[in-house]
């Protein structure tokens, strides 16, 4: 692990939960267990350090499945987020969490065993559709596998149902949890990669591509459907070549068979990131580039760039597979024509195209 | 606070009185001269309060510019309200009171009031109490800001107190080098930018020196950002504007190129009078729009005909594609 938690926060009354029984249990001795107050204020301040060694056990309570809010102008792939905790012990320089969230810590829902009752009646009354649902967008969904446990407790949930699939997104190699596990079905893991330069240089404590994309082949050969996001692409000197060595690691390690879908998508950011950025990561090279801002607000790079990029990795994974799912994360129908040379029109079209690839992998669910 | 206690007045030497603030007042880029012809006129109207320092030293509590413009006037003593029995933080409090309730702070007093409150007051109190008090949001960063804000250059608090600066545009350079700041700000000040443009310009600074690995005070030497101040055929605002359109030229290249190679297309064209055919910003959005100023049905059918006849007209596309 290229993190280590220093402490634990138990919030007050949530030393209940068997979730929390059971990460407590799991917890090397010589880490300290603290009671913590409830945080009943969320401050709308950035600043606060983001103390990421700091796992604290709290209960949400809050919605657990929401649809990703996409954003304005773009097309959004139409996934469900399940929302099993925040903040990421790892620590990507150009990670947009640094702005998302404004309190310390990291942070794991305690009563989500309790509200996966609701969810399941919620997804069984849905029969015809089917729902894309990840843990991956507020935090990393196995780097705290090990201590929290997540797989053990939605592996079996997933595989029971037909209308649903989860995708366990993350950079890490922890992959114990699925190795354990009885259950592979319905099941998708994920790698969020990037090129070997940027890994290493913005990529904080995360492990390299080559070990990545080892834990990937290890998944695949026991059986699970796998996920790749190219997100973000990084203009950078080299970007070609550097991207295209990340794309010689997937040949020597993978079976392009088995990857249910691929997703690009140009590096964004809200303005304000941009001092935070400068603020956590004084040696970035992210920030650089031309940076233009988009429909929704956000900066992205100028179009042509934006286009460049996506028309390369495609001409590149094509000459790999043909079939991989490559999709694009937040963009226009006209980049995806331009880069991808179709589009699906809109985000239900996004979708339909994901759900064929869903069923395609894993049956129909009726 | 002892609420009951009587106030005991005494006699200060005027000569005696440190014209710097001090720890408890919280005024800057004030004019005096009102108050010293007001004092001038009618004499002092309200005592100000003062406190024995440590070694019998007068420390100005409440009334600072007062005894300022006294000094001017070459007053020799005057009569002040003694505040010894208060504690510093109580003398700090004092001060800010009396000035909340009797007139705004400007950014740099601001930044007095909260670097001298942290002095005396938890980060937590100070933003649960008292920037609510001074208007502002309960935010770490905010407090932050105004706490960089503090310890900025005389020449620059000058600049933003005399509105030459805006603080929202000066908000990313607080945390930068000092030579960085001062050479971003001391070249910006040659200029007239308007609020905008100096969020602009320093936003601009910014990203090439990210993008060039380039000190901001080499880039700001290049002639392409000094001529414009030497052209006497220019206005302050056209100058202005000149150096906002050569740093986003220098910031946006592909942009531009994609902008002026719009341009030279749609004039190639040769739109009817009245017809113009603009691009979306950053060219993000995927259409362009077609406007056309007509006068009637007839003059609007002859302007769409000419349009429809356009040799050129179909082939026009993104500008970093082939036209």
């Amino acid at each position: 692990m290229g993190f280590s938690i220093s402490r634990i926060l138990v919030e007050e009354g949530d030393e209940k939960h068997p979730l929390t029984e059971k990460i407590l249990a799991r917890v090397p001795d010589d880490v300290p267990i603290q009671r913590a107050a409830n945080e009943l204020n969320e401050r709308d301040d950035f600043s606060v350090p983001m103390d990421k060694e700091s796992l604290r056990l709290i209960e949400f309570p809050g919605e657990f499945l929401k649809p990703c809010p996409g954003t304005k102008g773009y097309i959004c792939c139409g996934y469900q987020i399940l929302h099993v905790g925040t903040n990421c012990p790892l620590d990507c320089s150009y990670c947009i969490l640094q702005a998302y969230f404004n309190q310390p810590s990291l942070r794991v829902f305690v009563n989500l065993e309790k509200r996966l009752g609701a969810i399941g009646r919620f997804l069984d009354s849905r029969k015809e559709r089917i729902f894309r649902i990840g843990t991956g967008e507020f935090t990393d969904s196995l780097a705290l596998d090990p201590v929290v446990g997540w797989t053990e407790i939605l592996l079996p949930f997933f595989a029971e149902r037909k209308n649903a699939v989860l995708e366990l997104k993350t950079k890490t190699d922890h992959i114990g949890g699925l190795l354990s596990a009885k259950h592979r079905d319905r099941i998708i893991v994920s790698w969020s990669l990037n090129s070997p330069q940027i890994s290493a240089w913005e990529e904080h404590g995360a492990p390299g591509i080559r070990k990545r994309l080892l834990a990937a082949k290890k998944c695949q050969e026991e059986g699970y459907a796998l996920g790749f996001h190219f997100d973000p692409l990084i203009h950078h000197p080299g970007w070609k070549d550097d991207y295209a060595r990340t794309l010689d690691l997937m040949d020597q390690f993978l079976d392009p068979k088995g990857i249910i879908w691929m997703s690009l998508g140009g590096f964004r950011y809200m303005p304000h990131l941009k001092e935070i950025i400068h603020r956590r990561h004084p040696g970035t090279t992210v920030l650089k580039g031309e940076f233009i801002r988009g429909l929704d607000g956000k900066k992205r790079y100028f179009k042509p760039i934006r286009i460049n990029m996506y028309g390369f990795m495609r001409e590149k994974l094509g000459q790999w597979h043909k079939d991989l799912g490559l999709y694009l994360c937040m963009e226009s129908h006209d980049i995806w024509e331009k880069s991808l040379n179709w589009s699906p029109g809109d985000t239900a079209g996004l979708s339909r195209f994901l759900d064929d690839r869903v069923v395609r992998f894993f049956g129909d669910p009726a | 606070m002892e609420q009951d206690r009587a106030l005991q007045s005494l006699w200060v030497d005027v000569s005696q009185i440190d014209e710097h603030p001090g720890a408890c007042c919280m005024s800057f880029g004030f004019d005096l001269n009102p108050l010293e012809r007001s004092i001038a006129r009618t004499g002092l109207v309200n005592m100000p309060f003062v406190a024995r320092g440590d070694k019998g030293r007068i420390q100005v509590v409440v009334g600072y510019r007062r005894l300022l413009a006294l000094k001017k006037l070459q007053w020799k003593r005057v009569r002040c309200w003694d505040l010894s029995h208060l504690s510093l933080q109580e003398r700090v409090l004092f001060n800010f009171y009396d000035n909340h309730a009797t007139r705004g702070f400007n950014d740099v007093e601001i930044s007095m009031v909260l670097s001298r409150m942290l002095k005396h007051f938890s980060k937590e109190e100070i933003l649960r109490e008292y920037m609510p008090l001074l208007g502002l949001p309960s935010h770490e960063e905010t407090l932050d800001r105004y706490l960089a804000l503090e310890t900025l250059e005389h020449p620059i608090k000058v600049a933003l107190v005399q509105k030459a600066l805006s603080f929202r545009a000066l908000r990313p350079l607080l945390h930068m080098d000092d030579d960085t700041r001062q050479a971003i700000i001391q070249w910006m000040l040659q200029f007239k930018f308007n609020l905008n443009q100096q969020m602009q310009v320093v936003e601009y600074i910014i990203d090439i020196c990210e993008n060039e690995n380039k000190k901001a005070r080499a880039l700001l030497k290049e002639d392409d950002f000094g001529i414009p101040v030497k052209d006497v055929r220019m206005n302050a605002p056209q100058k202005a504007k000149e150096i906002v359109d050569r740093l986003r030229a220098r910031c946006h290249p592909a942009l531009t190129k994609a902008e002026q190679v719009f341009r030279n297309r749609v004039s190639r064209l040769g739109l009817p009078h009245g017809a113009v055919i603009k691009h979306p910003p950053f060219f993000e959005d995927p259409y362009y729009r077609l406007e056309i100023a007509f006068r009637n049905g007839k003059g609007l059918t002859g302007k769409l005909k000419a349009l429809l006849g356009l040799e050129g007209l179909e082939s026009m596309g993104d500008p970093w594609t082939e036209g």
